[in-house]
């Protein structure tokens, strides 16, 4: 063995040791950084909990586990560059094995000595008996990983303390979530998928809003703020709601009106999409989809296209990928319809007869669900037998072209076919008849919208000590007059379309319960009046309500005027009391 | 192991041993004085010479003697009093008549040329004479009447001095002071120590101890000694404690910016590390370490230190100094003492 061997032996030693000690130190960093993130994850919780405690729990995971990575990677880093050197190593070796240093004296490079040969034999041998070294993992700054969970789970398990930080004027009454049932409907708005990526992300916002505003009123929320956030959310909706039949469209909506007006069989849709009602204009269409004569259905595919093609030239984007969805829709329910109708002549009479009998006519949501029920029903009484000539008809018929043509429904109607032959074709029929049911995007959008703020209005009067009343119609969005009276019982108004209600209805009466002087209206910068706004007060309608908006009052301090908005001033004289200290 | 390791693995064997023969030789005739005789042995492998201090009877010239006996080296004293002339301790150039009646200058040869001086009490004697040994100390020659002369080897000089009788005396110049590789303390032996003494001493004198080594022996261990291993961060620490004892160095510790004038120079530094190479050797080791350093600072460097007027004034001993020192920097990096910790 040569020098250079000896040399190769201790140095194959070292490493080992020194891999395991450089291992550790990393990992100690790690844990200090991971103690570090954790420390920072608190704070983000501690600002959650004390300043912003309406904030819903779940935003915060994100922040927390990326701080204790950033804290960990940081630790990290800061560990790699802090790495011991050979030398670092040879000096950490030597203390803990109590030696006389031998192995820093090894990995020193030496000029050429005889004694330079028993250095690292000697210290070979030294390493070569010595168990696994390595430093102590835990330091007194792994403290802050324990003391980093104990503030962090704190914040996420106990409710902030919403009450000492916007503490309530005395005798203010607080709103909370389990009372306020109506928002409920706000957040099926999420789940609403549309083909406008427009309406989606519109639809998405308001969910969002409602989230925040549930968040709060779980912890409780004063009255007044409640009902000031729900009228905002509202305002919301009805914005979301004008935007779905915006200006833009009003032409390609004229064009399209007009494709529907050439048969009378077609008027209920063309009112329908007149008024802009896409939900009405949607029912309309299923209806004609699944009618009896094929000479109306006929005319409903034609008018749908040539009003699809009128907004597509009127630059009506919008309304033309509606009326477009609206088609497919119309195409899918028609050879549901005719599938229904083919399955009903093949049934035994006595099975069949009630199955035409209820498919002689266009279908409603409500009748395609009684239809889906009692066809059901009926393939259930059938043995597996008969199911099975029931399949091979339905087969000739697919193949006879009876259905229609379109390749994936042929596809869709083969596999029914199977399934009846294979005995289990009740539910695949139940799902495809309970398809027809489906609504255009548009029209869930619009319904989702009408839902939500329907829960709101009822939440809006729960805050307000109301008892729920049924939604009335709307104004522009309901039934016109001529159609009679809205679910409350009051008339509808007249329509804000180009539809040919006679004006005659009139809207719900304003309620007098609904003070909305908390709510901030969006001000323009550029107009004069800052720090004033007009607000809605049901009690004198166009009344002007002054609010600070964070603006300095001359000779009255914000804290003076929260002070009358706290106060126990009735809420008909609060605004006057204000505006005497505020002019 | 390779041959040459067996090898060196056997020379080092043998300095332990022989350090040991010696020690305990020497134990014999000095009593209680283990430190003095370490310390002593260290100074002779790194090649140096040792001034001993103490009061007078602690057998400061006996261990001189005793260690001459042991190593089978010429010894020569010389007796230092204020009347001493250089060329007393050099020696000269003397007129003789040879067989033809023609006169030559022949060499006479002082006590400077032995293997081992012993330079007893050597403050005692004027600076121009003490001067005269700087030569031989430093460059292992002397010159006479212009002509250079090599001295024996190995050659070491151990002087002594009264730290006691001041008056009289002449302080020995920084830089004599300084060509010592060790200034070693002799101190007054305790209770039991005397006893030994007192026993040993008044009765039949014993035989000299036999020798040990010879001076090709000692040559070869200083050899060795200086091949003995000394690792980079050692160097590093040795490096720093001798740049902390600087009063005007930022790392200097309070008591050294307080109580010193110059700090230990790089003849200190070269010194520590000789001296730790030669305790390594003498305990059958190949390298040196942070102990030999440690164990070797105060000898090394006491001597280096020159105190301020404060810090006379204050009393502060040179040792505490090199104490503070080696309290105040640290040995190892500071990560890797907290690794350790």
């Amino acid at each position: 063995m040569n020098d250079s061997a000896e040399r190769t032996v201790f140095l194959r030693s070292f490493r080992r040791h020194a891999q395991s000690v450089r291992r550790a130190r990393l990992l100690r960093f790690a844990l200090a950084g991971l103690g570090l993130g954790t420390c920072l994850a608190s704070a983000i919780a501690g600002v959650r909990f004390f300043l912003l405690p309406d904030r819903p729990l779940a935003e915060l995971t994100l922040p927390c586990v990326l701080a204790a990575l950033v804290g960990t990677a940081a630790g990290l880093v800061y560990g790699w560059r802090r790495r011991f050197s050979d030398e670092s190593v040879g000096l950490f070796l030597d203390a803990r094995l109590g030696q006389n240093d031998e192995i820093s004296a090894a990995l020193t490079p030496q000029e050429s000595t005889r004694l330079v040969q028993t250095v690292y034999e000697r210290a070979a041998k030294l390493l070569a008996g010595a168990e696994t070294m390595r430093p102590a993992i835990l330091s007194r700054a792994h403290l802050s990983l324990p003391l980093g969970l104990a503030l962090l789970l704190p914040s996420l398990l106990l409710t902030p303390p919403v009450h000492r930080l916007q503490k309530p004027a005395t005798g203010a009454e607080l709103a909370r979530m389990d009372e306020l049932p109506g928002l409920a409907a706000l957040e099926r708005l999420e789940r609403i998928e549309t083909l406008d990526p427009d309406t989606e992300r519109r639809l998405d916002a308001l969910a969002e809003r409602a989230k925040k505003l549930e968040g709060q009123l779980e912890n409780g929320l004063e009255k007044r703020a409640a009902q000031a956030s729900i009228a905002e959310l509202r305002d919301d909706i009805d914005t979301a709601i004008a935007e779905l039949t915006s200006a833009d469209q009003q032409a390609g909506l004229a064009s399209a009106v007009d494709e529907f007006s050439r048969s009378a069989a077609l008027r209920g849709a063309r009112d329908a999409l007149g008024r802009g009602d896409i939900v009405r204009f949607d029912a309309e269409m299923q209806s004609l989809a699944t009618a009896a004569e094929q000479s109306s259905r006929d005319a409903a595919r034609e008018a749908l296209e040539r009003a699809r093609d009128a907004a597509r030239a009127k630059g009506a984007r919008a309304l033309s990928s509606a009326l477009a969805e609206q088609q497919r829709l119309f195409e899918q329910r028609e050879r549901t319809s005719r599938l229904a109708r083919q399955l009903a002549s093949s049934l035994p009479s006595e099975l069949g007869k009630p199955l035409s009998d209820s498919l002689g006519g266009a279908l409603s949501d409500e009748s395609m669900q009684q239809l889906a029920d009692a066809m059901e029903k009926a393939l259930q009484s059938l043995s597996d037998e008969e199911l099975s000539t029931l399949g091979e008809r339905l087969r000739k018929a697919i193949e006879n072209g009876d259905l229609g043509s379109g390749p994936l429904d042929q596809e869709e109607l083969q596999r029914l076919a199977k399934s009846f032959q294979n005995g289990h074709g009740q539910k695949e029929l139940r799902e495809m008849l309970q398809r027809l049911s489906r609504q255009s995007d548009a029209a869930q959008a619009m319904r989702g919208l009408l839902d939500a703020d329907d829960g709101l209005r009822q939440a809006q009067r729960r805050a307000a000590g109301l008892l729920p009343v049924p939604r009335a119609a709307r104004q522009g969005m309901g039934t016109n007059g001529a159609e009679g009276n809205s679910e409350s019982g009051s008339e509808g108004g007249p329509g804000r379309g180009p539809g040919t209600g006679d004006h005659a209805g009139q809207t719900d009466p304003v309620s007098g319960d609904e003070l909305r002087a908390l709510a901030r209206p969006r001000l323009d910068p550029k107009l004069p009046l800052q720090g004033a706004a007009v607000g809605r007060t049901s009690a004198r309608p166009g009344e002007t309500a002054l609010t600070p908006q964070g603006a300095p009052l001359p000779g009255v301090s914000a804290e003076q005027l929260r002070g009358v908005e706290h106060s126990n001033i009735p809420e008909e004289y609060r605004e006057q009391v204000s505006r005497y200290f505020a002019p | 192991m390779t041959d040459s390791g067996a090898e060196m693995e056997r020379e080092l064997a043998r300095a332990h041993q022989a350090s040991r023969q010696l020690e305990q030789a020497m134990s014999r005739v000095i009593v209680g004085q283990t430190d003095v005789i370490r310390q002593t042995l260290w100074c002779l492998l790194a090649g140096g010479h040792v001034l001993l201090e103490g009061a007078p009877g602690l057998g400061k010239t006996l261990l001189v003697r005793t260690l001459s006996d042991c190593l089978h080296l010429s010894f020569s004293r010389i007796q230092f009093t204020p009347d001493l002339m250089p060329s007393d301790i050099t020696g000269t150039n003397v007129l003789v008549l040879d067989q033809r009646a023609s006169e030559r200058f022949e060499l006479y040869r002082g006590p400077i040329f032995g293997q081992l001086v012993l330079a007893d009490e050597i403050n005692r004697a004027t600076p121009k004479t003490q001067s005269a040994l700087l030569e031989a100390m430093q460059e292992r020659a002397v010159t006479i009447a212009g002509k250079r002369h090599p001295l024996p080897s190995p050659f070491m000089v151990l002087a002594t001095e009264n730290p006691i009788e001041m008056e009289g005396t002449y302080s020995l110049p920084e830089a004599q002071l300084d060509r010592f590789l060790l200034k070693v303390l002799v101190p007054s032996p305790g209770p039991d120590e005397l006893t030994d003494i007192l026993a040993l001493t008044t009765g039949e004198q014993g035989p000299p101890p036999e020798p040990i080594l010879s001076d090709a022996d000692v040559e070869r261990l200083q050899r060795l000694c200086r091949e003995v291993v000394v690792a980079r961060p050692l160097l590093d620490y040795v490096s720093r404690l001798v740049s902390a004892s600087d009063p005007q160095s930022d790392t200097a510790p309070a008591l050294v910016k307080q109580a010193l004038r110059y700090g230990a120079g790089v003849r200190g530094g070269q010194s520590v590390v000789l001296a730790a190479k030669a305790r390594a050797l003498l305990e059958g080791r190949a390298n040196v370490s942070f102990e030999d350093l440690r164990a070797v600072a105060k000898p090394a460097l006491r001597h280096r230190l020159l105190l301020s007027f404060a810090g006379e004034a204050d009393g502060t001993r040179s040792d505490d100094v090199v104490a503070k020192l080696l309290e105040h920097v640290p040995e190892r990096p500071p990560a890797v003492q907290r690794a350790i910790a």
